[in-house]
């Protein structure tokens, strides 16, 4: 059952800090085609995330089934971002640190 | 003219064309504008009324532009040309190219000019191949510029030609009909963008423009920073500063900044065709280059453990905690067609990671480096004892689990016929290396310090001292040839000592896990004539069954592991041994300009008088780059012990005296002497 971007967005919520994301301090807003739009905080490895739009480093924007598809595993991030299935406008750098997130996440989507 | 092929570049993205400036792919010729794995140009050519000119001169100025100076006409005679063509090109985001056509003659003239181009879109994999595309291609011509695209579902590639002399444009290229008056001039900028590459941006500029004459590397250090801050060398014997000067040159070039630490710079494998992050030789040229400049060995710790392995994939060969082998970003990575993205098929990676990352620290004093990267370290630390050792014997091994596209030897001689035995035969998988246990030895020596001064966890360092002296214990027992008095290359699948007389004892030396007893016999081996060709250790003996003086893996001498050869030597008190190997490799650089290629013939040195350069695809190479530089430290005996440079040089008596000033490091900078003193016979 695929799950929507709201049931992936609130347990990244729930992250608290990020091993691999500690160093990191950066906006990501995530527009998902037809669903909306999330903006996720890090701040030296400690996730934020709330509903809505709003300014951010980097912008990822990708369809529902894309971002499903990147949280349950069955893609990887950087191959999405390939295939151009995923475009980021903004500071790149900050939207390598996705697969930090979905790793760090897997358990909780499980 | 055509033959000779001109390379020039600006982080991934580079143009290879004939001495012409002439860019005409084929499988044969691999020419064309590359740009993050994908070429965007494999057809750039220009005719004047229906003829390619000739080539004068050819300057590469930089490394990334060159000027062609050229003549229509036959080829044969050049000196009372009436026309003269000018074709000035600087890569970045694409290239862009000045093309100046100047009429000599008291007459006027009316011209055809034409530039045809063309893309295939091929990623880098399928260049030599010329495999079949999957998607489709297309073009469009809008707002004075011609756009050739490719696309296949999502994935979409084009590049963008513009000119600022407004041409009559169709699908295959640009024309002008010029009219020059007598001793009159023509010229046009040329814009080549590799506008959309996958990054999700659109380049619509290329990096240079009209007049750009001034190199503008994304990094913190431009070229004349680097060389200003690296330490001064002077020497009796000339050609070694040369050498010295065109290491430091070529390093500069091969700098790499990452997308995930913009500004930082790591040392990528080759130019051109691996301008990209290799965990093995970024790991390896960053530590050759220690005593010059700690910036790369940073970059490189803290990039690897950002693409550090997170999960269990068969078809990356990734593991939880292994260290990347290599990334690509061309079509066939981004659809799973290649594994790359990123690769995980080195079993040498991880350990050298932990070793770099010890090294670096008694360089740079960086504690918060070391503290940062502890999780990265116990993870790379607990792959090497829970997936390193894939049939439980107790040594590092490898055996690739995606057995289509994966790599079948995952140790630095990974060439399919490398690990084999003195028949000449096939070892079975998985193999055990013999220079992998060395690293695994030096990484838990060097990670137990590191838990006890920095990560305050002693029963850690406790537990891998133990460790590694029990694995140095079993490793003299069961990978010593004690008929042949050397180490196997390797233990393979079936148990059995794979018994080759190879280059990789001198990793062993270097790594310190051989017993001191046997250290004797490896330094003799080492400098015999099976071994030393006169310039250097071959990678495999003379008389060994898979002996070729041109194999790749087999035979050839390749100036990095020499470098770490000497390095070993020189740690068991072998000095007049190391400098022999250095003398040798610094003499056959002599040969090559001062650049060493990655490899070259093991012939005798009797036999050819000068090393026989192995043709390879990139030069420079970054650990042949390395090379001298390592050389250097193991000629000078540097090393840190504390805050202290320990200098203890032991040179042959051809260099004559040595000085190498301002070497940086934790103690700020201190000044190294030497003079020859030792006889070389």
């Amino acid at each position: 059952m695929a799950k929507s971007a709201r049931e992936i967005f609130e347990p990244i919520g729930r992250l608290g800090s990020v091993r691999r994301l500690r160093g990191t301090s950066a906006t990501m807003r995530w527009d998902v085609i037809g669903a909306g739009s999330w903006l996720v905080a890090i701040d030296d490895g400690s996730v934020t995330v709330t509903e809505g739009s709003g300014p951010a480093d980097c912008v990822i924007e990708l369809e529902e089934e894309t971002l499903h598809r990147m949280a349950s595993g069955q893609l990887k991030p950087l191959i999405a971002f390939m295939q151009g299935l995923v475009t980021v406008q903004g500071e790149p750098a900050t939207a390598l640190h996705v697969a930090d997130l979905f790793a760090a996440m897997a358990p909780a989507l499980a | 003219m055509a033959g000779a092929t001109v390379q020039i570049l600006d982080g991934s993205t580079f143009v290879v064309s004939d001495a012409r400036g002439e860019v005409d792919a084929s499988p044969a010729e691999p020419h064309g504008l590359f740009h993050r794995d994908t070429r965007f140009l494999s057809r750039w050519s220009l005719t004047i009324d229906g003829t390619v000119p000739n080539a004068l001169s050819t300057d590469d100025l930089h490394y990334f532009s060159a000027q062609f100076f050229l003549v229509p006409g036959t080829g044969t005679v050049y000196v009372d040309a009436p026309l003269s063509v000018i074709r000035k090109r600087s890569v970045g985001n694409g290239f862009h190219e000045d093309l100046i056509v100047l009429n000599h003659g008291a007459e006027p003239v009316d011209l055809d000019v034409r530039i045809d181009a063309a893309s295939d879109f091929a990623d880098l994999f399928e260049v030599k191949d010329a495999l079949a595309k999957k998607g489709e291609y297309y073009h469009r011509i809008e707002g004075g510029r011609l756009v050739l695209g490719y696309r296949r579902e999502r994935f979409v590639r084009e590049t963008w030609i513009s000119a600022s002399a407004l041409p009559e444009i169709d699908e295959r290229g640009l024309r002008y009909r010029l009219h020059l008056e007598p001793h009159g001039q023509w010229s046009t900028c040329l814009d080549v963008v590799a506008a959309v590459d996958g990054t999700g941006e659109t380049h619509t500029a290329t990096k240079y423009g009209h007049g750009d004459d001034r190199a503008k590397p994304e990094m913190q250090l431009s070229l004349d920073e680097w060389l200003a801050t690296a330490p001064r060398l002077s020497c009796d014997w000339p050609p070694l500063a040369r050498i010295y000067e065109r290491s430091l040159v070529d390093l500069a070039a091969l700098r790499f900044s990452p997308r995930v630490l913009p500004g930082g710079a790591l040392p990528a494998a080759g130019l051109p065709w691996f301008m990209t992050i290799f965990g093995r030789d970024s790991l390896l040229t960053s530590l050759q280059a220690l005593p010059f400049t700690s910036e790369l060995a940073t970059t490189t710790l803290r990039v690897l453990a950002a693409t550090q392995g997170m999960r269990v994939d068969d078809f990356r060969d990734e593991q939880p905690g292994k260290i990347v082998h290599e990334i690509r970003l061309g079509e066939m990575t981004a659809f799973e067609e290649r594994p790359h993205s990123p690769y995980f098929g080195s079993a040498d990676a991880t350990p050298l990671f932990l070793v770099l990352l010890d090294e670096t620290e008694r360089w740079t004093g960086d504690a918060q480096l070391v503290r940062d990267l502890e999780d990265e370290a116990r993870a790379a630390l607990a792959w090497i004892d829970e997936y390193g050792d894939s049939n439980g014997d107790g040594y590092l091994d490898y055996e690739r689990r995606n057995k289509e596209t994966g790599l079948e030897n995952q140790c630095w001689k990974d060439s399919w016929n490398s690990i084999i035995f003195a028949d000449g035969s096939l070892s079975r998988l998985p193999r055990a290396t013999c220079e992998l246990q060395g690293y695994v030895y030096d990484a838990k020596i060097r990670s137990a310090r590191l838990a006890r001064e920095f990560w305050d966890d002693p029963a850690l360092a406790d537990r891998l001292e133990r460790e590694a002296a029990e694995l140095k214990r079993r490793f003299n027992a069961d990978f010593w040839l004690a008929d042949r008095e050397f180490f196997a290359l390797a233990i393979d699948g079936d148990g059995r000592q794979v018994d080759s007389l190879t280059s990789n004892i001198g990793h062993l030396l270097w790594s310190g896990i051989v017993d001191d007893e046997k250290a004797d016999a490896c330094a003799r081996h080492l400098l015999g004539d099976r071994l030393f060709s006169g310039w250097g250790v071959r990678t495999m003996a003379v008389g060994e069954g898979g002996y070729n003086p041109i194999g790749y893996h087999v035979g050839t001498v390749w100036p990095h592991d020499n470098s770490l050869i000497a390095w070993g030597l020189a740690r068991y008190g072998y000095r007049a041994e190391a400098a022999r190997i250095a003398l040798g490799i610094l003499e056959a650089a002599e040969y090559f300009s001062g650049r060493l290629p990655e490899a070259f013939a093991g012939y005798p040195r009797a036999l050819t008088a000068f090393p026989v350069e192995y043709p390879t695809a990139c030069s420079p190479q970054a650990w042949a780059t390395g090379a001298p530089l390592l050389l250097l430290r193991a000629l000078l005996g540097l090393e840190p012990v504390g805050d202290r440079l320990l200098v203890d040089p032991a040179l042959p008596r051809s260099l004559g005296r040595l000085e190498l000033l301002d070497i940086p490091g934790r103690w700020g900078s201190v000044d190294a002497f030497g003079r020859g003193r030792l006889e070389m016979t």
